[in-house]
């Protein structure tokens, strides 16, 4: 066996493994194991489903009792009672039976304390045998305390919604609330599973159609039960995947393989007319792998739009409505697709589609493709009480062939890296010792290398295309907007406001060497105990910076910090320190000297004791004092220290953020926003991601720059010698 | 400010006195005594004077709710109440989250070790065509802000569907650059000697680097580690975005997180966040040489 | 032990040539001693035989085996370096079973070859110390011991002594001597001491500039140069030479320079023309009729004998090696006698050897 096909066991055996894992990763879009997958979807859908009604019933706690009285039944609520902020029972409904402010035995000491903060907390509680919400809700120098009742009505819209059955379990009496008694027994399997049960995912019951997601109380942490969701007889039906795509992933899979192993065994000097015949039929698997991809997506396309639709209904049970007033717009908007309403046999509601566009004929399955228009949309039907029907309509995942390009751009960059490693090899095939130190180097360095494109260069190409386009997350559309972003940077007034922030809040640097320095000379002595020192200083460097901020805020406070205080007793402020616009990054600035004195003291240390001493001795020969010393030795030799303290420091500042976020999150009046924090919000709150990478290549930019300058001053080389 | 010009003052005599001669060199000495006194109470105070908002969180940790909105502030604490600490912790998840870090960090540094040591070992030692480029590559990688690749990793890691697991918070940071060149710079500062021994006593390529060239640069290997720790357990921005609920939150977050929902109880944030410095102060207090070392050695980042 | 025989060997680096061309037999068990100046390419030499560098051409043979492109590890040698390269992590027993423990030799084995080798080299007893416990001649001695276990082909050295200080130079050199004898082991040896060179070696391959000048036995080397270099590398104080023309006319040679004229033996391989003369410092009389005279600059005795420094009439400079006795005084004009049967004579532009 010749060294490179060696070479090419090792370097693609193991590739083509984790390709073969892939693969069975695509099998399990078969029929059968799609299942479980909507399974757990659904069950998560009805956690969110319960908690959004929980929440607006909580809600609607905050009414007067008498409004309450109208509403009790339509909500669910089986008993309330109002106390007063001295635990006096002031009202009860409609049962006489008041419910104790302090449940025996159902309340946590957490739950109390929020409720008495100010929360409202409901949680799931058992109540005569019965799982049932318990809510507080405090309102003005009262505290509502209400027992809530799920009801069957509740349960039936979300199985009408979604094709799941759903149950309701409290964990120490597993009982259950449920419509019509499903199932009849509580699985064993639940039982079991519920002292192990994840926290975070739901959890397939073995042997069973049944999914169990967790219920969680009101802070989210403690487990107070389950749900338990089971495909009705309406579930959706299944899209399973086509044999063709799957065999057109293996067979790709094996060509790129195949090549691969042909260039291998390739001869390793001149031409050679095959090579170039293997290059060419190299060039053409990446397209062959993204066609069968393409082809696959379409059974894709249609298992996201059933998990949509999930989505869907148990969105629309929110509210009582009728078709009429179904919030259209805010539902496209959740599950971003376009949305039409069906009832009565006509179309009477849509969004994000002309009505015109589309005909009720072609909408007659629970799931496929219509044409609307011009364009061909993937469309799902969710079946809504009252024989009224939601439609969402999308474009098909196989239409979306960006994402083929990217699959593309991808397949090509990791066959560039194997054609690296195989030239690289091929150079040295000459020499069997050469050989080997290569095939070492490569082993020890491609994975890193392999981690960094895909995890780094990519994303930094990635960013620039996103720059180009509008891309949020919710919007299936992305379209390509060129230059439009960098244009609305240059008007933008947030932004050139959070550059400007950034710009002035980097002015620490300068602030923070002079200390530094000062710093670093005290301490550049052999005294008792100056390690000691030394680590205080560096030590709000390398402590939580989150917990510093919180710190710092608390002693910002304008009535009861610690600065006021102390500047009161020198007769100066009170300040409003973070709560100014005019001091808020002046605080900041304060802060970030304090944290960043060591980190430089460090570096200056370092630089001060490479001066040799013999200079220092010569100059006080000379009679030169001090201030001498330091001008005209200290700082000269110093200076490539300082320097890039300064220019690693400034880059720094700019990506300033974490005490931003926890301490003012921008404000007040934006007067501390700064362009790590602009493109946060930008980018995860406004959710305009596209907007958001064209703000961080700026910011690239310019940190590039500035690297690129120091390099070029500093004269330093980073190449290996 | 008065100790400081007496400092200076006092350094000046010594300094005097010094070049006067060998005659008065006792005298000198003496001087100088003075002069490391008077430095010695200045760089106490100063460094007293950093640890003031540290001091103050664990004082306002133990003061009861009402106490600490009082006007004067008061410096400690009347009746120290311990309880704020499990009250606090059990408010919300802050096992969870230490165990989030834990195994983030886990996962994280030992990836940093392994990548750092292996590509840095091959791009100060072996010798192969294109190792040149692949480490300029590498190094234009420290130019780049996380922030322009945080929106397409997001995008990356929410495709693969690993959004709020400890996939998501810990694949794209396996790597670091910094560790690379650090380890790099280690290695080409090991007596090349020392390999050759080895490779003619008859060690493949892999048990060079194993049994002589990694154990030699355990140094090196303890700053890295050290410094992938501190720069994981402190990380915020990543695991904010990618990190929805609770139970998957890393300390830091975890503490912001529970900063905004008791934003008025300060002795709680003040528990909380003294719980969140104290593993890494130990950390530090044990192993702060290494932490010097490891800046001046590479002072790339941070 | 196996013969080891290097034939054109060469090796570039980006811009030099540092071994050029080199052919070079080491016979089984026997001690060559590879000498030259800092940059001839010695190292260099040594490390292709290792393994450690991959030559730009030729080939390496270590008994009938070519191993030109076999990996260190397996081409079956020792060596020892200028810094011992100790590994310091481990103790001295671990520093000497290294080469047997990757080679999976079993423990049994390991420990009787690390213990023979200790009792030779007499540091049994400092098995469990680090390498920077150990005094300058322990580490040079675990060195040795870490490439005697191996029980190798052939063993190269790197001027394993010029980190030791004089005394225990000279008697670490009698002891490799004596091991070499005792273990009939096949030496390549590289050193920049012509001492150890001359002490050590069976035969001496002198190097300059990457070009091996000559390679024979020590005293042929130095009765013999084969060129000026070798004449003036070879021998302490280095030889004396003096620039000149010969004439040869009816079988009289005779080589004259601007100072004096010296009639020498004639041979056929004699050219007429530009040619160096060479004569030792022991070979220079201090008489009354001398060759030429000259003047006393600088006496140094150095008690077994004295070196004089002196200064000919055309000022080139001259060094005797006379008894310890001998009465001169700086600034004294002395007569200086070139015995002719104790010339060596070279053409002055290629430096080759012309006789006699």
């Amino acid at each position: 066996m010749s060294r490179l096909r060696r070479a090419f066991l090792l370097l693609i055996a193991l590739p083509a493994l984790v390709f073969a894992a892939g693969g069975l990763y695509v099998a399990r879009w078969s029929r059968t194991a799609l299942e479980p997958e909507l399974g757990r979807h659904a069950a998560g859908r009805a956690v969110e489903y319960l908690r959004l009604h929980r929440e607006q019933v909580t809600a609607q706690l905050r009414l007067t009792p008498e409004q309450l009285a109208r509403h009790a039944s339509a909500l669910g609520i089986e008993r309330i009672a109002i106390y007063s902020a001295s635990d006096q029972l002031i009202a009860t409904f409609p049962d006489t039976t008041p419910v104790p402010l302090s449940f025996a035995g159902q309340l946590t000491d957490a739950m109390l304390a929020a409720a008495r903060r100010g929360q409202t907390v409901a949680d799931l509680v058992r109540l005569d045998d019965q799982p049932l919400w318990l809510a507080y809700v405090p309102g003005e120098g009262r505290v509502a305390v209400a027992v809530l009742r799920l009801q069957p009505e509740l349960l039936e819209r979300f199985t009408a919604a979604t094709g799941y059955e759903l149950a309701l379990y409290h964990r120490d009496t597993l009982t259950l609330a449920s419509r019509d008694g499903w199932p009849e027994a509580i699985p064993q399997a639940l039982s079991d599973s519920l002292a192990s049960f994840d926290r975070a995912l739901s959890t397939r019951l073995a042997g069973t159609q049944m999914t169990a997601a967790p219920v969680k109380d009101f802070d989210d942490w403690e487990l107070t039960g389950a749900l338990l969701v089971q495909p009705s007889d309406a579930a959706p039906s299944l899209p399973s995947l086509p044999p063709g795509p799957l065999a057109g992933l293996i067979l790709g899979a094996l060509l790129s393989v195949t090549v691969l192993w042909r260039i291998a065994a390739g001869p390793t000097q001149g031409f050679d007319p095959r090579r170039l015949r293997r290059g060419i039929a190299l060039a053409l698997v990446p397209p062959a792998l993204a066609a069968a991809w393409l082809a696959s997506s379409d059974a894709r396309s249609s298992a996201q739009a059933s998990d949509a639709a999930l989505q869907l209904g148990a969105r629309t049970t929110e509210t009582i409505a009728t078709p009429e007033t179904l919030p259209v717009e805010r539902l496209a908007r959740l599950s971003g697709a376009a949305v039409a309403v069906i009832a009565n046999d006509s179309l009477v509601a849509a969004h994000g589609i002309e009505l015109s566009a589309i005909s009720l004929a072609e909408l007659g399955g629970a799931a496929g493709r219509v044409q609307a228009g011009e364009r061909r949309l993937a469309y799902r039907t969710v079946e809504l009480p009252g024989g009224t029907r939601l439609v969402l309509l999308s474009s098909p995942l196989e239409d979306s062939r960006k994402a083929a390009l990217f699959w593309l751009a991808g397949l090509y960059g990791l066959f560039a890296v194997a054609v690296l490693i195989f030239t690289s090899l091929a150079q040295t095939a000459g020499s069997a010792m050469a050989y080997r130190e290569t095939i070492t180097a490569w082993a020890f360095v491609s994975p890193s290398l392999i981690l960094l494109l895909i995890f780094s260069a990519a994303p930094l190409l990635f960013a620039f295309y996103l720059s180009f386009h509008g891309w949020n997350l919710l919007e299936p559309a992305k379209p390509f907007v060129g230059l439009r972003h960098y244009a609305e940077l240059a008007g933008d007034g947030l932004f050139w406001n959070a550059a400007k922030n950034t710009a002035v809040y980097s002015l620490y640097v300068p602030a923070t060497m002079c200390c530094a320095l000062a710093v670093a000379i005290l301490l550049n002595r052999s005294i008792k105990g100056v390690a000691l020192l030394r680590a205080v200083f560096f030590l709000p460097y390398i402590t939580s910076f989150v917990a510093i901020s919180i710190v710092w805020q608390w002693m910002y406070d304008p009535d009861f910090g610690v600065f006021n205080w102390a500047l009161g007793l020198v007769g100066l402020g009170p300040f409003p320190w973070l709560n100014s616009p005019s001091t808020a990054l002046l605080a900041l600035i304060i802060m970030a000297v304090w944290i960043h004195i060591g980190f430089q003291m460090v570096i200056f240390l370092a630089g001060l004791q490479a001066i040799p001493n013999e200079f220092y001795e010569a100059a006080m020969i000379d009679g030169a004092g001090p201030w001498r010393r330091f001008r005209n030795i200290t700082l000269p030799m110093l200076r490539p220290t300082t320097f890039f303290v300064l220019v690693t420091s400034i880059i720094g500042s700019f990506q300033v953020f974490t005490f931003v976020y926890v301490m003012t999150e921008g404000g007040p009046l934006h007067a501390t926003d700064v362009i790590v924090y602009h493109i946060y919000q930008n980018a995860w709150q406004f959710l305009r991601m596209g907007y958001a990478s064209a703000m961080s290549w700026i910011l690239f930019a310019v940190i590039f720059a500035i690297t690129l300058l120091q390099f070029r001053l500093l004269g330093r080389r980073m190449t290996p010698s | 400010m008065t100790e400081q010009k007496l400092n200076r003052r006092g350094r000046k005599l010594a300094e005097a006195y010094r070049a006067l001669g060998r005659q008065s060199f006792t005298t000198a000495s003496g001087r100088r005594h003075a002069g490391n006194a008077l430095t010695y109470g200045l760089a106490i105070a100063l460094g007293i004077s950093m640890l003031v908002p540290f001091l103050w969180m664990i004082s306002t940790s133990l003061m009861d709710e009402f106490e600490v909105f009082r006007f004067p502030p008061r410096l400690l604490p009347s009746d120290p109440v311990w309880s704020n600490y499990p009250n606090a912790l059990t408010a919300a998840p802050f096992g969870r989250f230490f165990i989030n870090s834990a195994v983030m960090s886990l996962f994280i540094v030992s990836g940093h070790l392994i990548t750092a040591s292996t590509a840095g070992y091959a791009f100060a030692r072996l010798r192969f065509p294109g190792r040149d480029k692949v480490f300029i590559l590498f190094l234009a990688n420290l130019m780049v802000p996380i922030i322009v690749l945080l929106i397409p990793r997001f995008l990356l890691v929410s495709a693969l569907g690993w959004v709020d697991t400890y996939a998501g918070l810990i694949v794209t940071e396996l790597v670091g650059v910094w560790g690379i060149f650090l380890m790099r710079q280690y290695f080409l500062s090991i007596p090349r000697e020392l390999e050759d021994a080895a490779r003619i006593d008859g060690a493949s390529e892999w048990h060079v680097f194993w049994r002589v060239a990694l154990p030699l640069a355990k140094p090196a290997i303890a700053t890295v580690a050290l410094f992938s720790f501190v720069e994981t357990w402190k990380s915020f921005l990543w695991p904010l975005i990618v990190t929805r609920s609770m139970a998957m939150r890393p300390v830091e977050v975890g503490i912001a997180a529970f900063h905004s929902l008791y934003f008025s109880n300060w002795p709680y944030q003040m528990a909380a966040a003294v719980t969140a410095v104290i593993p890494i102060l130990i950390l530090f207090l044990f192993t702060q040489r290494y932490f010097v070392q490891g800046i001046q050695l590479a002072g790339l980042k941070y | 032990m196996a013969h080891v025989s290097l034939r054109d060997l060469t090796k570039q680096f980006e811009d030099t040539l540092a071994v050029a061309d080199l052919n070079l037999e080491v016979a089984d068990g026997e001690f060559v001693v590879l000498v030259g100046p800092s940059g001839s390419g010695k190292t260099t030499a040594l490390r292709l035989v290792a393994g450690l560098e991959r030559p730009t051409r030729g080939s390496i043979l270590i008994g009938d085996r070519d191993v030109t492109d076999v990996p260190p590890k397996d081409r079956d040698i020792a060596m020892v370096f200028q810094n011992y390269a100790l590994y310091p992590h481990m103790t001295v027993y671990d520093n000497m079973a290294f080469g047997l423990q990757v080679r999976r030799f079993n423990k049994r084995e390991i420990e009787a070859r690390v213990r023979d080798a200790a009792d030779i080299l007499g540091i049994g007893a400092l098995f469990h110390r680090k390498p920077s416990q150990l005094s300058g001649g322990q580490r040079q001695r675990t060195a040795l011991g870490r490439a005697i276990v191996r029980h190798p082909q052939a063993f190269l050295f790197d001027e394993p002594l010029s980190n030791l200080d004089a005394s225990l130079r000279v008697e670490m050199r009698a002891e490799l001597s004596q091991l070499h004898r005792r273990l009939g082991a096949t030496i390549l040896y590289v050193t920049h001491d012509q001492v150890e060179a001359m002490t050590m070696g069976q035969r001496i391959a002198v190097m300059n500039e990457g070009r091996l000048q000559q390679c024979a036995e020590p005293l042929e080397v130095y009765r013999k140069p084969a060129n000026l270099f070798v004449a003036g590398f070879i021998g302490s104080p280095a030889i004396n030479l003096f620039e000149g023309e010969l004439t040869s006319a009816n079988a009289v040679c005779v080589f004259r320079t601007r100072n004096f004229e010296l009639s020498v033996p004639c041979s056929e391989t004699l050219p007429a023309g530009p040619a160096t003369l060479g004569v030792r410092p022991e070979d220079l009389r201090l008489s009354d009729h001398g060759t030429f005279s000259a003047v006393v600059r600088v006496v140094e005795p150095v008690g077994s004998e004295m070196y004089i420094h002196l200064a000919s009439g055309d000022a080139t400079r001259v060094v005797a090696r006379a008894p310890a006795d001998t009465q001169v005084k700086v600034d004294e004009r002395v007569a200086v006698e070139i015995p002719p049967s104790k010339v060596h004579i070279f053409r002055s532009d290629t430096g080759e050897r012309v006789g006699p």
